[in-house]
């Protein structure tokens, strides 16, 4: 595959929400506003370049039989190194990505992307696979979040776009809004892709 | 028993250096992070006094492991800050919270941490819901069993839509400080 | 005692591990195909959560928080879960081979499942004691297994449903989520907590 392809399929043909189904557990819980999901999707494409760079590196010196665990510590370091150095360097920008630096520990599209990607591919493949799928994970993040704050809150990035008179239709802010809306995204995906 | 002991030999490794990598992170952004806490903290202090003109580092007393930040204008104290608790949804929220001394009302309110979700429970950093707390005290507020409350359990502070939670912990958390206040008020004051 | 009730019961119902904070979603979209699966599962899960819940605990309040080593506690969760899947799957192989070979299968996938890691750090976040720690874990995980029961049943019962095409699969598994999730915020006024 050439390294163009490498780097725009996670916008689509394998979009890790809309394609792969991985890392749905953050999806849900921060897309109630469009700006979060920018805010989410670029801390973790952060750590997913980060991440995918080391396992690529290391992908000789780990035994397979251990590289779960072993993936699993160096994705949690790396968050948590990056969590510490903004916290002390931009702590501006820590107040407002701070909130999603633990949903991006426990999120399974990087240990996803490691295991099915970094860990068998060279660095730079890795780097911009990782980018790809970081950037696809954003743009459907601010599709999915867009719409639940038109529906919910009547604005969009915080932009008031339905009027005063807009009953707000505030389930979709809250868990129940969250599956329904990426459901029958999925649905439309799926339609869009047929036709 | 080669292929196992590589196995743990590896996994150890992998583990020591990401320990020691923390670690040494760890050391290096201590003081920028504690700083860093510092400033916002003395931030949100000056955010709910009323304006004052004395050094607020000088002007503190610590009772019972609470710090209480003086703020004067011209020798009178006319506001007392300190930092107060209740718990959210994901975990607890610490407000700064200032106090007026005349009548114990509140001159301001500020969300020092919290770990809400974003965009629901984390609106608690809004400035309407913040402001909805001036000028309240345990005496002109309609109390629950003898704490402010959210409307939804029959107080008078407006929850936000969909957030009842983290706005009860905002609520519990001023309503602590206020208990706390009035407990050491006659300590505070004194010169 | 009163408090420990509200922790579990809160836990199951008010704030659903998989409905409303949204965490274990991979397992439950994927092992709530079948009731039979999604009950081993659920067992499994219920187990390793209760034992998982109280030794990270007793991890973080007698280890790391003496030593002065916090930074370390997210990869410390991750390790000691992980070796107590691999523990609970070699101690339960020795005992009840049958249990072992019926839960065997998903053992494995439990190390992955982000609800045990967010279920111990909400323990540090909120601050339990281990005895709170035992009943949260508790909770969440048969919390965790009730969702995925019931998600077990409507989706063997859905097969028989005429589907939209383009809504087949994960689609409409995730819409049911939605209104099942719906169903739990009734559970909302339950406790206050």
């Amino acid at each position: 595959m050439s390294l163009q392809k490498e780097f725009t399929k996670g916008f689509f043909a394998e979009n890790p929400i809309f394609r792969l189904l991985l890392g749905m557990c953050p999806t849900l819980a921060v897309t109630t506003a469009a700006i979060n999901g920018v805010a989410m999707g670029l801390a973790t494409t952060v750590v997913l370049v980060g991440s995918n760079c080391t396992i690529s590196l290391l992908r000789r010196l780990i035994p397979p039989r251990v590289r779960i665990p072993a993936f699993i510590v160096i994705i949690a370091s790396f968050v948590t190194i990056i969590d510490m150095l903004m916290a002390g360097f931009f702590y501006e920008l820590h107040k407002v990505l701070g909130l999603f630096i633990p949903l991006i520990v426990v999120n399974c599209i990087i240990l996803g992307r490691a295991e099915a990607y970094a860990s068998k591919n060279p660095l730079l493949r890795s780097l911009i696979d990782g980018l790809g799928m970081g950037l696809g994970f954003t743009i459907s993040l601010i599709v999915l979040g867009s719409i639940r704050e038109i529906l919910g809150s009547g604005t969009v990035f915080g932009f008031a776009l339905l009027g005063e008179g807009y009953p707000l239709f505030i389930v979709m802010l809250l868990p129940p809004g969250a599956f329904i809306v990426l459901g029958l995204l999925l649905g439309l995906m799926n339609r869009l892709r047929k036709a | 028993m080669r292929e196992s002991s590589r196995l743990v030999i590896v996994l150890t490794l992998v583990c020591l250096i990401a320990a020691l990598a923390l670690a040494g992170v760890d050391r290096l952004t201590k003081e920028p992070r504690l700083e860093q806490k510092r400033l916002a903290h003395l931030k949100a202090i000056r955010a709910v006094l009323p304006p004052l003109d004395n050094d607020l580092l000088k002007d503190k007393k610590e009772i019972e492991g609470v710090t209480f930040y003086l703020g004067k204008k011209e020798g009178e104290i006319t506001g007392v800050a300190f930092s107060s608790k209740g718990e959210g949804y994901s975990g607890f929220i610490t407000i700064m919270m200032g106090v007026r001394p005349e009548d114990d009302s509140i001159t301001g309110i500020e969300i020092l941490e919290h770990i809400e979700t974003p965009g629901l429970g984390a609106n608690i950093e809004k400035e309407e819901f913040k402001n909805q707390f001036k000028e309240k005290s345990l005496a002109n507020s309609k109390l629950v069993e003898g704490r402010l409350a959210v409307k939804r359990d029959r107080g008078d502070i407006d929850a936000l839509t969909g957030a009842t939670i983290s706005s009860r912990g905002v609520t519990e958390a001023v309503d602590e400080g206020l208990k706390i206040f009035l407990k050491y008020k006659k300590q505070i004051l004194v010169e | 005692m009163l408090h420990l009730f509200v922790i579990f019961l809160s836990a199951i119902l008010v704030n659903n591990f998989v409905l409303t904070r949204f965490l274990g979603i991979c397992p439950f979209l994927g092992v709530s195909r079948r009731v039979e699966t999604a009950l081993g599962m659920g067992m499994a899960v219920i187990f390793v959560m209760t034992l998982a819940s109280l030794v990270t605990n007793l991890i973080y309040n007698l280890v790391l928080v003496p030593l002065n080593l916090l930074f370390l506690h997210i990869i410390t969760f991750i390790l000691v879960i992980a070796s107590l899947v691999q523990l609970v799957e070699i101690v339960l192989e020795k005992i009840s081979p049958a249990l072992y070979r019926a839960l065997g299968i998903y053992l494995p996938l439990i190390t992955t499942n982000c609800a045990i890691l967010g279920l111990a750090l909400l323990n540090v976040i909120k601050g339990h004691n281990a005895i709170q720690a035992i009943f949260f874990g508790l909770g969440a995980g048969i919390g965790f297994a009730l969702a995925l029961l019931i998600m077990a049943g409507i989706r063997e019962r859905l097969e028989l449903a005429d589907v939209p095409v383009a809504l087949q699969g994960a689609a409409i598994t995730l819409i049911t989520a939605g209104l099942l999730s719906l169903a739990f915020m009734g559970f909302s006024g339950l406790v206050k907590l």
